[in-house]
């Protein structure tokens, strides 16, 4: 059975996306992996408000896990607004794309996602894409 | 995962239906967004879609189906079923399978039946589609 590392699953994940169908479904992918700890943002704008106003507290976000394309504030301007404050350098960013946006996937490089899975997706993926997420990070 | 869309948003919502599906282990949603049900059935690869009226259904799901809406099956079900044998037809050249709640003692049978479809079912399926579509 797939699961995380437990140092992975004990983490706090945000997981962002504008359709509430998406966020459902990788929320229970990630209850799959043995992740408990799973916070909801269905904008960029309401990702990055959340992410720096748990800042130091208990629900601090530890992975962020983001739609690219939603209506307000896209996935790219959120990892830029993260990567643009010093304290948050080492949240791992795992960005989740549609097939016809991966054009796009050098944009979302450079502005400082980690790494990128595309819908639709396989457990098995997401938790390898999760895991070298992390991996970059520490590297 | 197993999801349900109830599209029409003026219907009243058939909570009886409601729980009947999340008794089923469905995730029951209201949404009317085509790349939202688009991404969440290829996700899936089988959704649920409850409409309230069949025009509307059949419009809304000919106007997508051969655009995104072929990569995963559809139980299309309708509060007011369509029995006329041409409705039946048209819808079902946009849903691999048509269903009206009101026949409830069925409805179990019909989603159980839905479930074990297989991607080879589905393949044969369309092609019967595609061709009724050409057809008409």
């Amino acid at each position: 059975m797939t699961t995380l590392p437990e140092a992975i699953r004990k983490k706090q994940f945000l997981v962002t996306d504008d359709y509430e169908s998406m966020r459902v479904m990788i929320a229970e992918h990630l209850k799959q992996l043995g992740v408990e700890k799973i916070l909801f943002a269905s904008s960029g704008n309401q990702a990055l408000k959340m992410i720096k106003q748990n800042q130091g507290k208990s629900e601090q976000i530890e992975f962020l896990l983001t739609d690219m394309i939603m209506e307000d504030g896209n996935g790219i301007e959120l990892v830029k607004a993260v990567r643009a404050d010093a304290t948050l350098k080492s949240l791992p960013v795992l960005m989740i794309t549609s097939k016809a946006e991966v054009g796009l996937v050098i944009d979302a490089v450079k502005a400082g996602v980690n790494n990128y899975i595309v819908k639709p997706w396989q457990l098995e993926d997401l938790a390898k894409k999760i895991i070298d997420s992390q991996a970059k990070i520490k590297s | 995962m197993k999801m349900c869309f109830f599209i029409n948003p003026s219907q009243p919502q058939s909570q009886t239906l409601k729980t009947k599906l999340k008794e089923l282990g469905y995730m029951v949603l209201q949404t009317q967004n085509t790349d939202e049900i688009d991404q969440a059935g290829k996700q899936c690869q089988q959704l649920i879609l409850f409409f309230d009226d069949s025009k509307f259904a059949y419009k809304f799901l000919k106007e997508n189906r051969w655009n995104g809406f072929r990569l995963f099956s559809v139980l299309l079900l309708l509060k007011k079923p369509v029995l006329s044998p041409d409705n039946q037809r048209m819808l079902a050249s946009v849903a691999l399978e048509v269903f009206g709640i009101e026949e409830e003692t069925q409805l179990l049978e019909k989603i159980k039946k839905f479930e074990e479809k297989k991607e080879d079912d589905l393949d044969i399926e369309f092609s019967i589609h595609k061709e009724l579509e050409e057809n008409q």
